[in-house]
């Protein structure tokens, strides 16, 4: 095309309707993704395909890579801006741009503490899939590909108290252009009860019992509810492969051994005393292995969070 | 090292390569607190002693 050559479109659309039409219904659940996330012409080759890659997205070992499910929305505050409109000297209103939309969702699951995970997400540059009621999943098309929609903002709101006549209110505020999922509307129709069991992970925070010499005893309880896991993975957690004791300086330090101690519900790790990043006193990190070898270990769901174990 | 009685541990507790480089008589030294010498010394056996065959 030559400089300053504008070429007009032909406007305008074929108008005549099939027997039965997309529309979006409610959403029930969405999914904060990365930029870089995007469900491939194979992975929409069929929903279970597809599902079985949000699921697999949803578990990944990398936190950049992981896509993240919201629990289930039970309401949506629509603060969208109108169309933006310049009435000229005659009267006559001209049509400026469409307006942003603006919408915040509430959900009641997860209570605090999945609040403050989500506000985490502020001021990230996170997308979103939507879950509608009819089990459609909606992003953006690009392509023969489907991608999350951009976000001008996400932003989870700090909860709104409980006034003895309205439950403490959770909710997330999401801002984006309108294309997105109008003319750029990408979706897939999924069965809904699947699409709504995809969950995330939940954290396994490490708690030091004790620290002689090689032996470190940790408890292993949930990030939210704090519950001892023991009861639950004795005998999964008492496995070798799960246990990823680190020097400061990065290096691993070889386990021996792991046992489950049932008096304290804790587990007793003994590091390789001939290791050579192994020390009687100095500081080191610990951590459990990844999301993926704990699935595989007969833990799934779950992410260590890692501790330092401070120096004697 | 604290003695812990009653541990509960499977053949995944044990990391099996550093038991046959160290040999048997560390392993079960390395061990002697989880005070199941005979349990760990069959473990180790049945992993790494192959059986004589019978004429």
């Amino acid at each position: 095309m030559a400089v300053n050559q504008f070429i007009c479109n032909v406007g305008g659309a074929n108008t005549g309707i099939p027997d039965c039409a997309f529309t979006m219904a409610n959403v029930l659940k969405t999914f904060l993704v990365p930029n870089s996330f995007v469900l491939t012409e194979a992975n929409l080759a069929t929903k279970e395909l597809t599902l079985a890659a949000l699921r697999a997205a949803a578990l990944a070992d990398l936190s950049s890579a992981r896509i993240y499910p919201t629990p289930e929305i039970v309401g949506v505050t629509n603060n969208s801006e109108d169309v933006v409109t310049q009435t000229l000297g005659y009267g006559v209103p001209v049509v400026v741009r469409d307006g942003m939309y603006n919408i915040q969702f509430q959900y009641t699951d997860g209570g605090n503490c999945l609040s403050n995970a989500l506000r985490k997400f502020n001021k990230t540059n996170v997308r979103v899939l939507f879950l509608d009621a009819n089990g459609v999943l909606v992003g953006t098309k690009v392509g023969e590909t489907i991608k999350g929609i951009p976000l001008h903002v996400f932003y989870a709101r700090p909860f709104g108290f409980n006034d003895g006549a309205n439950i403490a209110n959770f909710s997330f505020q999401l801002t984006f252009s309108p294309n997105y999922i109008n003319e750029d509307i990408g979706f897939i129709g999924l069965s809904l009860g699947d699409a709504m069991g995809i969950e995330g992970l939940q954290n396994i925070n490490l708690k030091l019992v004790s620290r002689a010499g090689a032996v470190l005893t940790v408890q292993a309880v949930t990030g939210c509810s704090k519950e001892n896991l023991y009861d639950e993975f004795s005998a999964d957690l008492a496995n070798v492969a799960n246990w990823l004791p680190k020097a400061l300086n990065g290096n691993a330090i070889t386990v021996t051994s792991v046992a489950a101690v049932p008096n304290s519900k804790s587990f007793a790790i003994t590091q390789d005393s001939t290791d050579p990043d192994y020390s009687a006193t100095a500081a080191l990190t610990l951590n459990l292995a990844a999301p993926s070898v704990l699935s595989a270990n007969d833990i799934p769901g779950y992410e260590g969070v890692q501790i330092t174990v401070p120096q004697v | 090292m604290a003695k812990e009685t009653g541990l509960v541990f499977s053949e995944k507790s044990i990391n099996w390569e550093w038991a046959k480089k160290v040999g048997k008589e560390k392993f079960l030294k390395a061990l002697e607190s989880w005070n199941a010498k005979e349990r760990l010394a069959e473990m180790y056996d049945k992993k790494f002693v192959k059986p004589k065959t019978e004429k």
